[in-house]
């Protein structure tokens, strides 16, 4: 299981949120918001289980 | 006179292509580098390969000269955390994901699916029954299967066919289409080798327990080929650029091939780029970075204080540069490797 520490939005030109920015296995990633891309269904898993909650965009 | 048909039965059957769903089966792409000390389970090292593990058992990997005749490359396992004792959770080897694109052929889940065979090359100082195991995307359908190290250090070449599967559901989209284990150690999810199974097992229970019991222990792998049907033909060589572009599709690394530049624009604080993936990929991909990068507006050059990820699809990737320079709304800029070959820009779609 990927052990991600920190999630947060990122958002785009438009101001809409176009990724999220992890650390997953102590390695900063910038995740799509695709349930296909395999990081991004794992940190939905863990925010559907409660353990894991994305940070809104800066 | 027009040749109106050819006759099939004259070809030889390693004269067509395709057959292989192996995709780098020789082990020559390795794009996130050549040497990886202890991976993590699932963590990519060549091209399309990942070890499973779970327990104390840790191996190293690396992409390796050793090899049979007409093969350059071959994938070597090192154990470098050893398990003496097999606990129920205990398991390992290399995992390598099918796409469901390409196992479609096959028919799995339908009473038309086909047989399939399973061929590579193996070395190992360790003799003994190894097993493979084949599941389905949603782990519920297995099917194990041993086979045997005869000698120490020498490369064997191992065909194994499997029954059709007409049960279960076999994912035939983007998603996982079969999950292949090479295992090297199990001491829990294995079963009974030769059916298929309701469960989720990566090996037989016959797999030997000596392996990963001492550090230092080696494994290699080459010419791994899956084709339909209950024959093993010849290992399907494909040029390096082909097989550079299948792999593209799963990971993308831009950058090490000398000082590569990118044009962008800005508004009044940050930078935005744009890059083209060389192959359409399998998803929209994880974005990141590493190494140094050197921004520059025609006027002063610095060094990005962040590259951030931004929209990404299977066609393109955005990416977002903070700092380094004095941004103006508008305006042309250029990002580089600071130095030749030091900067890299990672795109993963992976299963």
């Amino acid at each position: 299981m990927m052990n991600v520490t920190l999630a947060q939005y990122i958002q785009g030109l438009d101001g809409t949120n176009v990724s999220v920015k992890a650390v997953i296995d102590g390695e900063t990633l910038f995740v799509p918001l695709d349930l296909s891309n395999r990081h991004y269904a794992e940190i939905m898993r863990q925010v559907e289980a409660g353990t894991l909650t994305i940070q809104e965009a800066e | 006179m027009a040749v109106s048909r050819i006759d099939e039965a004259g070809l030889n059957v390693t004269q067509y292509g395709n057959r292989n769903l192996i995709i780098n089966g020789a082990m020559q792409v390795a794009q996130r580098g050549t040497s990886f000390n202890a991976p993590a389970d699932a963590e990519y090292t060549l091209d399309r390969i990942s070890p499973f593990r779970n327990g104390a058992g840790v191996i190293d990997i690396e992409q390796s000269t050793v090899a049979p005749e007409s093969f350059q490359y071959s994938l070597k396992v090192t154990v470098d955390t050893a398990d003496t004792s097999l606990g129920g959770t205990d398991f390992g080897g290399l995992r390598y994901v099918v796409e469901g694109y390409d196992a479609s052929r096959i028919d799995f889940g339908k009473s038309s699916a086909k047989q399939i065979t399973l061929s590579f090359y193996a070395r190992s100082s360790v003799t003994g029954i190894y097993s493979v195991a084949f599941r389905n995307s949603a782990a519920s359908r297995s099917y194990a299967v041993d086979y045997t190290i005869d000698a120490v250090d020498t490369w064997e070449r191992k065909e194994i066919t499997i029954t059709a599967d007409t049960s279960g559901t076999w994912v035939t989209d983007s998603g996982k289409g079969i999950d292949l284990r090479f295992c090297l150690w199990g001491g829990g999810y294995t079963t009974t080798p030769n059916s298929w199974n309701n469960g989720n097992f990566i090996g037989s229970n016959n797999t030997n327990t000596s392996w990963i019991a001492t550090v230092g222990n080696t494994f290699y792998i080459t010419g791994v080929q899956l084709e339909v049907g209950d024959t093993a033909t010849g290992f399907e060589h494909r040029s390096y650029g082909d097989e550079l572009q299948r792999c593209q599709r799963y990971y993308y690394r831009y950058g090490g091939n000398g000082r590569e530049n990118l044009v962008g624009g800005s508004n009044t604080n940050t930078g935005y780029f744009a890059i083209q993936f060389p192959t359409t990929m399998r998803s929209a991909p994880t974005f990141s970075n590493g190494g140094g990068f050197t921004i520059n507006n025609f006027t002063s050059a610095g060094t990005p204080s962040d590259i951030n990820g931004g929209l990404t699809s299977i066609n393109s990737g955005e990416f977002q540069t903070v700092g380094g320079i004095s941004y103006t709304l508008g305006n042309t800029i250029l990002v580089y490797e600071a130095s030749t070959n030091s900067g890299n820009l990672k795109f993963d779609a992976e299963l």
